[in-house]
């Protein structure tokens, strides 16, 4: 025999048991400890509609156990009530009631203001549904996409149909169930129809079915994830068909909560496909037609004493059981279980003694896929007791037939209950029907406010339970029908885990470029760089900036966004998008060009370089490269332009060879000319290097001589390791991304995003030259026009700091106590001695400082004076040599 | 007798002043009309019910840690007006400092973290800047690699920071304000003004027109709609905005732990349960229909940062509408309409500002001069070059 381990002992189970059906054999009757008041909670819908079965399973807290399968070896336990769920101290909430009604939490425990943190602590230990587990990996899980003609949820005698119906018109089809196909249902003429209906899908290969699969939301699309134990299941059909069934309506009145009260189907299913015992005396509400066939195989299990029926069933309530004509359940006694009902009826009020009251009041939809469906414009077929709850086996296939060849059928509004009176509408929360008075004569008027005030419909349950009720309730009491309005239905359904929504979307977004193994190999330490990784350093910094300063150095610079651009009207196009001038660019040359947005700010800039009359090559930064494809797309096509672009950001590799020494070690792996004279500053070339073609672009990034070597990816390790073995004697080495960041800025060169702000005009950037307002038209120029003659309250300037003492960047700049500025950027410059920075200034009584006080929390004050741009080698002549 | 928060009233043809939209902003400001400039025939006018707005669908994190000095005097205003909001509307809103994290994945996200830090202390919002260790020391139960996909390497840390029952907010404001006279209607539309000569004269609703010495919009998600009525554009574009909450569990985290690299914030309530938020959705839309894929993509995020997540239940998703401008910082003051104001463009932390907009809101339609910590986000600030970035922007070259 098998068993599982709970609370340290065996359970053992039988064929078919739920965890809460072997529990419950086993002799367990609280199942869990209510929210607020710690109350005793026992097996109550047998469904998974309600919120009492709710235990940790293997460390997961809050599995509805009366769905979960019992298998061998499970860890199971109650994680509500403390020491136990069966002895808990707390369960006296319950005689504190009357200090803590609905909403108590508002308006208490605030004056004084040091008494809530204090309070807040203890509530926070009291509230929750079990401990997390923190020691618990995730789990990976799949996720696979179906593209079915049609999406059935809900496996029962309608859904099944609807699925064969649909399968024989030759579609394809998914049909998905929360539990086992039946396992729901209790024995009769509908389980055996569904096993036979069960079959006949089994062999059809039209069909696929999912059991134990939780379609918990219809999104737009449509859209239907479906949670199974295999992974997830995302079906994106044509059309749906929701066949969820109905639950049955939970009884409000005073004590129906407690342990031996039961909802009737799931009580017909305890004893029907479980064999459970239910106790000795039961008393039965029998207001409903379609639950008169359970009553015999509930008589098997149990002594009814009394069924409570109103008169026109009465008739109907087979022979030798006592019926309470028109009685109704005033008041269910107990305190851990059931041991009494007070029922009144036209003869007066009656106490009877028992140990099981079972209620069926009743079906409720459950309707929430449909809701959420409705209010995500998807129209979806419904079938069988969702759309007409009660309807009979018969007419739940005609209605399963009709959903399946996809006709509409009206959705009936559902029937709502009595108004509840007394005893708690939502047994997920706690809320009781006087805490809903309370609520609503303190002003909480409407299904919305009463919702959210009194937390009813706001638990495990979504609504389930108590949605009705809380609708009921409002429109007793208001004339005005759009307060008792539904609530809005959310995904997901029931209660999904996290690790199965992220199923298959849990991969790392990372991109590497056609060197990032050489990288590895080299010791190379990686950072982000969007979804960039590239280097941040091989080994000493010093060492590569000193390669490039000093002889020779190449680097990785494949992340350039990098476009090649041709067509009728390229230039007019560029001309149009730029602010330089891109007409008169030389084929063979290239220029420095400012991206703008029409609100004139500068978001991006890069490099336009011209092959011959209509043909460009054009580089943005690595973080603009992707947004630049729309952006140009979109002009050329408002422009109604004749250009053709190619995004060859990932295509071509680059690598930027820089140093006095560059152009030697050029010369040793290339034919072709590379003087100065032939390729001069901001030359652009077609090349072949160490056998490799390439695109040069001569540049001046770092401020010293270099060569941007464009070429196909799949040589760029062929390349890289050739211009690694002929620069050996010329001393070259690699550099990353922090040497650059030193280079750069020792040029005064900005990095658009990091020294840029949302609103960095090219006056604000110094930039500028970069502009040719005389052009008649480009992108931003309006918006220029007009900020021509306004005042820039703020600027980015450099800055220099005396000695090797430099603020970090995200430094605060002060003027006495004035803060007037921050650093964007900043290093210490070997080769000049001392600090350089870039930083945004402020207009400072009427004027941009000049002299500033830096601090960065390292405690140390250092003061900065403004500086020309760039630090190093103003004249340029290294980087034109 | 049950001490009643909100009350039923007869609608009067005119007020002192109508406030378009029943959500915090327009109920604290009601409030304060009354409470601090004497102003109590004040009327707001609610399509749908209090709070059903932002207010309600917000992931309710109160901090002052902003990147311009504009925007963070404003929010240590209102920072400091919501740590005793409790007693002076006496009503007990839950609110509870947990310390905000705000994390660090990237060389560009650690520099904008430090210069955060650095300029909240020197504006008095006490906000420290730590290492990838203090990280760890803070909030040991992050994964500090981020799934082995982002790791940590530093945040700004936040310790006021600090989360509210949002719903309470909108409730305890209008409890407030209906003690001292304000009227509340719940269920009237506006569908125009009237305006005669550049004056607006009052608001044409589902249930006829009412008159107004001043009209103020306080509406979200739909300002766009209001201001047209008036002629007036706005540079606002409205996006969805998601979010999630888990089932309630034990305490299982103090802090609020926010990530600009992983676009997420997770916070726990005190019932309970772990509220995630996420990046606005990148289209416009005024729909709040919630989606899969954020979701799948926003629970993969969660669970990068903190693996014991993976097997908690997620019990809601919603949706909520934010209106954004293009340095995303809001839009208050007056319009070209004499005696029409707006309070709006609250992009994706209007929930925080509520106090002093609400407040200052007053003082203007009080006293019908711009109070000078709201001047910086007039509505023509653009057109003057003073936009105020809260974008923040982050580059790599």
């Amino acid at each position: 025999m098998t068993s599982f381990e709970f609370e340290g002992r065996q359970i053992p189970i039988e064929l078919g048991d739920s965890i809460a059906t072997a529990l419950y054999r086993s002799g367990v009757r609280t199942f869990s400890r209510s929210f607020k008041y710690h109350r005793p909670r026992g097996l109550y819908c047998g469904t998974g509609d309600c919120p009492n079965c709710s235990m940790t399973v293997e460390g997961e807290p809050a599995v509805r156990t009366c769905v979960t399968p019992a298998t061998p070896g499970l860890e199971v336990h109650r994680s509500t009530g403390w020491p136990s769920a069966d002895i808990d101290v707390f369960s006296a909430l319950w005689w504190l009631r009357p200090f803590m009604p609905v909403g108590f939490y508002y308006k208490s425990m605030h004056k004084p203001a040091a008494v809530w943190p204090i309070a807040e602590r203890f509530i926070r230990q009291l509230a929750g549904l079990g401990d997390v587990p923190l020691n618990q990996a995730p789990d990976d899980r799949e996720r696979r996409y179906h593209h079915a003609d049609v999406c059935v949820i809900g496996a029962g005698i309608a859904g099944l149909t609807a699925a064969l119906v649909a399968a024989d018109r030759d579609e394809t089809v998914v049909v998905c169930d929360e539990g086992r196909v039946g396992s729901k249902i209790p024995p009769g003429a509908l389980d055996s129809r569904i096993t036979a209906s069960l079959a006949q899908v089994r062999r059809d290969r039209r069909i696929t079915l999912i059991e134990h699969g939780t379609a918990f939301g219809i999104y737009e699309g449509p859209l239907v994830p479906i949670v199974a134990a295999d992974g997830l299941h995302l079906v994106l059909p044509k059309r749906v068909v929701v066949t969820t069934g109905a639950a049955e309506r939970h009884g409000v009145f005073a004590g129906n909560d407690l342990p031996g009260v039961w909802l009737a189907r799931g009580a017909a299913v305890a004893v029907g496909r479980h064999g459970l015992g239910l106790g000795n005396h039961a008393v039965v509400v029998m207001e409903t037609e379609y639950a008169l066939d359970n009553l015999a195989s509930i008589q098997a299990a149990v002594r009814i004493d009394a069924v409570l029926a109103p008169s026109a069933l009465a008739a109907r309530i087979p022979t030798g059981l006592r019926v309470i004509v028109d009685g109704k359940v005033e008041r269910a006694l107990g305190r851990a279980r059931l041991r009494a009902v007070e029922i009144r009826s036209p003869q007066g009020v009656e106490r009877i003694g028992c140990d099981t009251l079972i209620l069926a009041f009743g079906l409720v939809p459950r309707d929430n896929l449909v809701r959420q469906a409705t209010a995500a414009s998807v129209t979806v077929a419904v079938g069988g007791d969702v759309a007409t709850p009660g309807l009979g086996l018969e007419a739940a296939i005609a209605s399963g037939r009709a959903a399946g060849r996809g006709e509409p059928t009206p959705l009936e509004e559902p029937t709502l209950p009595a108004a509840p009176c007394a005893g708690f509408v939502c047994l997920c929360e706690d809320v009781s029907a006087a805490d809903l008075d309370l609520a609503w004569a303190e002003g909480y008027q409407g299904t919305e406010l009463l919702k959210r005030y009194s937390t009813a419909t706001m638990g495990p349950c979504q609504g389930a339970m108590c949605h009705g009720h809380l609708r009921s309730f409002v429109a007793a009491r208001s004339p005005v029908p759009i307060l008792s309005v539904a609530t809005t239905a959310r995904p997901p359904a029931r209660p999904v885990r996290l690790q199965d929504v992220a199923a298959g979307a849990r991969y790392p977004l990372e991109w590497h470029t056609g060197l990032h193994e050489r990288h590895l190999e080299m010791g190379g330490i990686m950072e982000w760089a969007g979804v960039w990784k590239r280097v941040e350093r091989y080994g000493d910094v010093m060492e590569e900036y000193r390669a490039v300063r000093e002889r020779v150095s190449i680097m990785d610079v494949s992340t350039l966004g990098k476009y090649h651009l041709a067509g009728r009207d390229a230039t007019a196009f560029l001309e149009r998008l730029y602010p330089c001038h891109v007409a008169n660019l030389k084929p063979g040359r290239s220029r420095y060009a400012l991206l703008l947005n029409e609100a004139g700010y500068v978001f991006d800039d890069g490099l336009v370089g011209r092959f011959g009359a209509e043909e460009y090559y054009l580089t943005f930064t690595s973080s603009g490269a992707d947004a630049m494809e729309s952006w140009l797309r979109d002009w050329a096509e408002s422009w109604g332009h004749t250009v053709r672009l190619a995004n060859q950001t990932g295509t071509l590799g680059a690598i930027n060879v820089a140093g006095p020494r560059a152009r030697d070690l050029l010369v040793k792996l290339s034919d072709d000319p590379v003087d100065s004279k032939t390729i001069p500053y901001g030359g652009l070339a077609r090349i072949t290097i160490a056998g490799v073609s390439c695109l040069l672009l001569r540049v001046g990034f770092v401020g010293e001589l270099s060569f941007e070597l464009h070429h196909p990816r799949l040589e760029t390790v062929k390349l890289w390791d050739a211009l690694l073995e002929a620069g050996r004697e010329l001393g070259v080495r690699p550099h990353g991304l922090e040497a650059l960041r030193l280079l750069r800025l020792e040029k005064g060169h900005l990095i658009v995003g990091q020294d840029t702000d949302f609103d960095s005009t090219p006056a604000k950037l110094g930039l500028e030259w970069a502009v040719k307002m005389e052009k008649s038209e480009f992108v931003g120029r309006t918006a220029l026009l007009r900020l021509k003659d306004i005042e820039p309250n703020r600027i980015l300037r450099a800055f220099t700091f005396p000695g090797n003492d430099v603020p970090l960047e995200g430094a605060q700049l002060l003027e006495g106590t004035d803060r007037v500025g921050y650093l964007t950027s900043s290093r210490y410059s070997p080769v000049l001695g001392y600090g350089v920075a870039l930083a945004w200034v402020y207009r400072h009584r009427g004027t941009f400082p000049t002299t500033v006080e830096a601090i960065d929390g390292s405690g140390r004050t250092m003061v900065g004076t403004v500086a020309e741009a760039p630090f190093y080698d103003r004249e340029g002549g290294r980087l034109r040599a | 007798m049950p001490k009643v928060h909100l009350r039923s009233h007869t609608l009067e043809p005119s007020y002192d002043v109508v406030i378009i939209g029943g959500g915090g902003h327009g109920l604290a400001t009601a409030y304060y009309l009354a409470k601090e400039f004497g102003v109590r025939r004040v009327v707001v006018l609610e399509r749908a019910y209090i709070g059903s707005g932002g207010t309600g669908r917000n992931t309710t994190v109160l901090r002052a840690n902003y990147k311009t000095p504009e925007t963070i005097r404003f929010y240590k205003k209102s920072f400091d007006l919501y740590a005793t909001l409790a007693q002076d509307l006496d009503y007990n809103m839950l609110r509870s400092e947990r310390g905000l994290l705000w994390l660090a994945h990237s060389e560009p996200q650690l520099r904008n973290q430090r210069e955060r830090a650095l300029q909240n202390q020197h504006f008095g919002v006490n906000t420290v800047f730590l290492g990838a260790e203090q990280v760890h020391e803070v909030c040991p139960q992050l994964d500090m690699t981020a799934g082995s996909k982002r790791p940590i390497l530093g945040a700004a840390y936040h310790p006021p920071g600090a989360i509210i029952r949002h719903d309470a907010v909108a409730w305890g404001y209008a409890a407030a304000a209906e003690r001292l006279g304000v009227q509340i209607h719940q269920g009237v539309e506006v569908t125009g003004l009237r305006i005669e000569g550049a004056r607006c004269l009052g608001v044409e609703t589902n249930r006829g027109f009412i008159g107004a010495g001043a009209v103020l919009s306080a509406v979200g998600g739909y300002v766009t709609q209001i201001a047209e009525m008036a002629r007036i554009r706005l540079p606002i574009v409205t996006h969805p905005l998601q979010a999630f909450v888990t089932e309630a569990y034990k305490p299982v985290l103090d802090r609020i732990v926010a990530s600009a690299d992983l676009h997420i914030y997770i916070s726990q309530s005190a019932r309970g349960e772990l509220l995630v938020g996420a990046e606005i959705d990148p289209y416009s839309s005024y729909a709040t229909r919630s989606t899969f894929p954020f979701l799948a993509s926003c629970a993969s995020r969660a669970i990068d940062l903190f693996p014991f997540m993976a097997r908690l239940r997620i019990l809601r998703q919603w949706t909520g509408v934010c209106d954004m401008t293009p340095d995303y910082s809001p839009l208050m003051g007056l319009t070209a309409v004499d005696r029409f104001c707006i309070s709006s463009g609250w992009g994706t932390w209007g929930f925080k500002a509520i106090p002093a907009s609400g407040i200052l809101m007053a003082e203007l339609l009080a006293s019908g001069k711009v109070p000078p910590l709201m001047a910086p986000f007039a509505l023509d600030r653009f057109r003057w070059d003073r936009a105020v970035p809260e974008r923040a922007s982050a580059g790599t070259h």
